[in-house]
């Protein structure tokens, strides 16, 4: 014995049951014929060219900008793009501390909180088995970068009351007068 | 090391690495007025002449008297302070190491509470300069080999502690501590950035 025999569900219901889920069906396959399985493209309105020569360079939301793929790097996934107005073709990382490098982030960024709290470059390079120049180039990137925030954040400052004052710092290589000799001979240092 | 330091907010606004004399002193005010919106601050800084002395060159103005009708050498021409600069110096006199009297002077400006001349919280400030930095510790021989180096490590440290390290001695409006950043207390930015939020930072002209 059937259930609408039984009375049990009301007949109406049932045909606004099958009409219902035909509507879910050709909403969803509707979907996928249009925008495909991995859904709406996304338009990237908070990126923007880094290209000087171009019109909307460092304005974003004008809708030049769209994906160009991505490659993939340790641990972790860069997204490409490409700019409709000039054609520049840049990425996640360009114009940041990380454009072109090549070591793990994790390493470069603890390698970087270490020289914060106070360790030498030499200290830094002996922790981590790299080379002293590769952590000297890292904070030598890193200040270019801190030099980017502070020159866009660090303006118009309302502040009453400024402090100024001078802190003796030593700066010196300390050598054998001999050394001193050999530095300053032509061609040395 | 030449240090600008807003006491209010703790913040560190920059620094400049040279010796002690006229020309790095001009240069830091240079960068100072950079930064700071009018009306200008006050300034507070120790005995050193070099300070008036570029603030005059900075925000003075060169003004030729009018001549008296009178007999004898006319007044020469002179550099005046502007009417809004503020400027007090905090004095210390010692006999040996004892300390006498601390002096407060006012050197421009009219109408500066007397309590509001002191750079003791640039003095503390300095003191943690030296605690985490190997580099200006005194005593010892981590001192930097080359001046590139320390520059680049002091600006790191300075963007770090203004922008991703909160600072204990930061109250909100009801005199309740509170874990701020100096740069949200002086509303630059409205969270505590990462550090990877600062090595990832580009720089955006105009977010439309």
């Amino acid at each position: 014995m059937s259930l609408k025999e039984k009375n049990l569900i009301n007949s109406d219901e049932v045909l606004w049951h099958s009409y219902y889920i035909q509507l879910v069906l050709y909403i969803i396959t509707t979907f996928y014929i249009l925008m495909g399985k991995r859904g709406a493209k996304p338009k990237f309105t908070d990126v923007f060219c880094p290209n000087e020569d171009c019109k909307f360079c460092g304005i974003s939301g004008k809708g030049n900008i769209i994906g160009n793929g991505t490659y993939q790097i340790k641990n972790k996934r860069v997204r490409k793009y490409i700019c409709r107005e000039c054609g520049r073709v840049f990425n996640d990382r360009t114009n940041t501390f990380f454009d072109n490098v090549r070591k793990d982030e994790s390493v470069i960024i603890l390698a970087l909180k270490m020289a914060i709290k106070g360790m030498s470059i030499q200290s830094i390079a002996d922790v981590l088995e790299v080379q002293p120049a590769t952590v000297s180039n890292w904070l030598f990137r890193a200040a270019k970068q801190c030099e980017k925030v502070n020159e866009d954040f660090m303006k118009d400052l309302n502040i009453s009351k400024v402090e100024m004052d001078e802190l003796w710092v030593i700066v010196e290589k300390k050598l054998h007068p001999e050394q001193k000799v050999k530095m300053k001979e032509l061609g040395c240092g | 090391m030449w240090v600008i330091f807003a006491p209010e907010s703790r913040l560190i606004i920059d620094f400049i690495l040279g010796p002690r004399k006229q020309y790095v002193a001009d240069e830091l005010i240079k960068n100072t007025d950079k930064h700071i919106s009018d009306p200008k601050p006050l300034f507070v800084t120790d005995g050193l002449k070099f300070y008036a002395e570029s603030l005059l060159k900075k925000y003075g103005e060169w003004v030729e008297f009018p001549k008296t009708g009178k007999r004898g050498r006319p007044k020469k021409p002179a550099i005046i302070p502007d009417k809004d600069l503020k400027y007090a110096q905090v004095v210390k006199n010692k006999k040996g190491r004892k300390l006498r009297k601390v002096e407060r002077r006012v050197i421009f400006g009219q109408d500066i509470d007397q309590s509001k001349i002191s750079t003791s919280l640039l003095e503390r400030h300095n003191l943690t300069f030296r605690q985490d930095n190997n580099r200006i510790s005194r005593k010892t021989i981590g001192f930097s080999k080359k001046i590139k180096e320390l520059y680049n490590q002091m600006r790191i440290y300075c963007t770090h502690f203004n922008f991703c390290r909160s600072h204990r001695g930061l109250k909100n409006k009801e005199g309740v501590l509170e874990n701020k950043t100096p740069a949200q207390e002086c509303r630059i930015t409205n969270k505590k950035w990462k550090f990877i939020e600062l090595l990832n930072y580009r720089s955006l002209k105009n977010a439309n």
